[in-house]
């Protein structure tokens, strides 16, 4: 079992997760309200992640982090290291590659919410924000929650766009997935069923957790 | 000079009919205006208006010397800085919080302990006192709509809008309630602008009635004079009776209610214990005539009276009696044949005590 690489997941996972939820609460609300015509070039842009092959995803973001790039310039100036093969690379792509896992939930549960409690908490001298945070992410929990937990999941998970642009370095963007790959490589099998039966176990059991807390939330 | 409540505004919808709206209330005391008329008739957008929900394309709507809205300038204050308080039609309230904590979600800004006496003087006076730990799914519809209440009237909102605050109920609450909800607004002393398709609701609310139909104000005034004299067949229609009369009971006994209508004496059957001034409605339908000499008949009240105009209207006929007050009947155009009434002449109508309905004025 490769703890360093175990350690790495976990942390680009949680670091994913937590920004995706800063990023993607606004921006899911704006796509469930919003009225612009052009609304569907950024719902299409937020689901390009589902179906386009992590290598070309990883591509494009590598390129567009590489140092040739004005957002590649703009960071090496900033932190004085490039953004390609650091965690920042990868975090960076992670956030990128999950954006529709966090933000697809949150805006389908915003849009569910009754239209009517949003307007009885305006004429009860509410803002717009206060409304937000006391009215729709309350009753939208189980689709955050559901967010959340898939970004979480799928960024343990992903490999491609982590190969891509964080190359397999260990200890810096060698993630579990990565490690696997690496041990069949080598023909170490059995390191390599052990981290399997890891994720395997921690998919499923996320995904039990959240099955069942969803029924919990859908009932009371 | 005193404040009032001035909108006069037109909302426009895509491929449907414009809602035009003119209104004026004093912004300052109680009093209540009742817009009444047919479900999509445009009653609730023009409440939805009033709160800032809506954003009409044309008009204004001013609040004493604020302007909530000035199509032409661009002004449109939103909903959260009006001070209103609003009660929808299915009253809209947070499932996730209890009942004080929907009571008390738009006292946010007032420090805990005021709050938390306020909270508990709303529900004290809307007898919620017992559920105030309790989800509004637990609570039934008259005590929902209660809850609903209290949370508009907790931060003493400076404009009520109740948008059919009845229709949700059954029956016999509704009826409790209709009677109850006057007294208790009155305490607040603030104006009140409510939206219903149910007359005998308007009536026993509204000082001043605005008959709405397909998006248009097609008559305004004071209750009495609305219900009493409606300007068109459309608005006697609408608000259901043509024949509101101004009475005043002298006694009950037994379950039947003597009121005095100018010099006559009417009998009706009560429901409920009534006294004082009264609103009495009488469908013209229930209305029968009789020429010549009269018969037994089981019909309770008699009153004697002079045709004075006939309106042919499809199979029917109205007519307009003067018995001292001015009653309408309808009857057929056969029977008018039959009879062969016409202007001036004399003519006694029949109403039995069941047809009668008083409200409390």
């Amino acid at each position: 079992m490769d703890w360093t690489a175990l350690w790495l997941t976990l942390r680009l996972a949680l670091c994913t997760t937590a920004i995706l939820l800063v990023l993607g609460l606004p921006l899911a609300h704006w796509l469930a309200n919003s009225r612009w015509r052009f609304k569907f070039l950024v719902e299409s842009v937020v689901a390009m992640p589902l179906i386009l092959p992590p290598t070309v995803l990883g591509f494009y973001l590598l390129v567009a982090l590489g140092p040739h790039s004005p957002v590649g310039r703009f960071w090496e100036g900033l932190t004085g290291s490039p953004l390609p093969f650091t965690f920042a690379g990868i975090l960076v792509g992670s956030i990128v590659c999950n954006l529709p896992f966090a933000v697809q939930p949150f805006a389908a549960s915003f849009a569910s919410v009754d239209r009517r409690l949003v307007e009885a908490s305006w004429c009860l001298g509410q803002s717009r924000l206060r409304t937000f945070l006391r009215v729709t992410v309350p009753l939208s929990r189980a689709g955050i929650l559901t967010g959340l937990v898939l970004s979480f999941a799928h960024t343990v998970g992903e490999f491609g766009v982590v190969l891509m642009i964080g190359g397999n370095i260990p200890g810096v963007t060698r993630t579990l997935s990565l490690a696997i790959y690496d041990d069949v490589q080598a023909l170490d099998y059995r390191a390599a069923a052990q981290t399997s039966l890891v994720l395997l176990a921690f998919a499923f059991v996320t995904l039990c957790l959240t099955y069942a807390w969803r029924k919990k939330a859908a009932t009371a | 000079m005193t404040a009032i409540l001035q909108a006069t505004f037109e909302k426009r919808y895509r491929g449907g009919p414009a809602v035009r709206a003119a209104l004026e209330q004093p912004a300052e005391g109680f009093s209540v205006t009742a817009i009444l008329g047919p479900s999509g008739g445009g009653k609730t957008t023009v409440l939805r208006s009033l709160a800032g929900l809506e954003r009409p394309e044309q008009g204004f709507i001013r609040f004493g010397p604020e302007t909530w809205l000035d199509a032409a300038r661009g002004v449109f204050l939103p909903p959260s800085r009006r001070g209103i308080g609003y009660m929808f039609q299915e009253y809209a309230l947070f499932g996730h919080l209890t009942v004080s904590q929907n009571v008390g979600f738009g006292l946010s800004g007032s420090p805990a302990g005021a709050r938390r006496r306020r909270v508990g003087e709303m529900l004290d006076l809307m007898r919620l006192g017992a559920m105030a730990g309790r989800f509004p799914r637990q609570l039934s519809g008259g005590e929902q709509q209660r809850v609903a209440l209290a949370r508009a009237l907790a931060r003493k909102p400076r404009l009520l809008l109740l948008d059919e605050p009845l229709s949700a109920l059954d029956g016999p609450t509704r009826t409790e309630l209709r009677r109850e909800l006057r007294p208790l607004l009155k305490q607040f002393d603030i104006p009140v602008v409510l939206v219903t398709h149910d007359h005998t609701e308007a009536l026993s609310l509204a000082d001043r009635v605005l008959v709405m139909d397909r998006g248009v104000i097609v008559q305004s005034g004071p209750a009495g004079e609305v219900f009493g004299h409606p300007a068109s067949l459309s608005v006697a229609r609408l608000v259901g009776v043509e024949n509101v009369l101004a009475g005043v009971v002298r006694g009950v006994s037994e379950g039947l209610a003597t009121v005095q209508v100018g010099l006559a004496r009417l009998l009706a059957v009560v429901e409920e214990p009534v006294e004082g001034d009264v609103h009495v409605c009488i469908r013209p339908e229930d209305v029968l005539l009789q020429k010549g000499p009269l018969p037994q008949s089981s019909a309770r009240n008699h009153l004697p009276g002079t045709v004075v105009s006939l309106a042919i209207d499809g199979p029917l006929v109205r007519v307009t009696l003067d018995c001292g007050f001015e009653l309408t009947a309808t009857i057929t155009r056969p029977a008018l044949e039959d009879m062969a009434v016409r202007e001036t002449h004399g003519v006694t109508a029949l109403i039995k005590a069941t047809a009668i309905h008083l409200l409390p004025r």
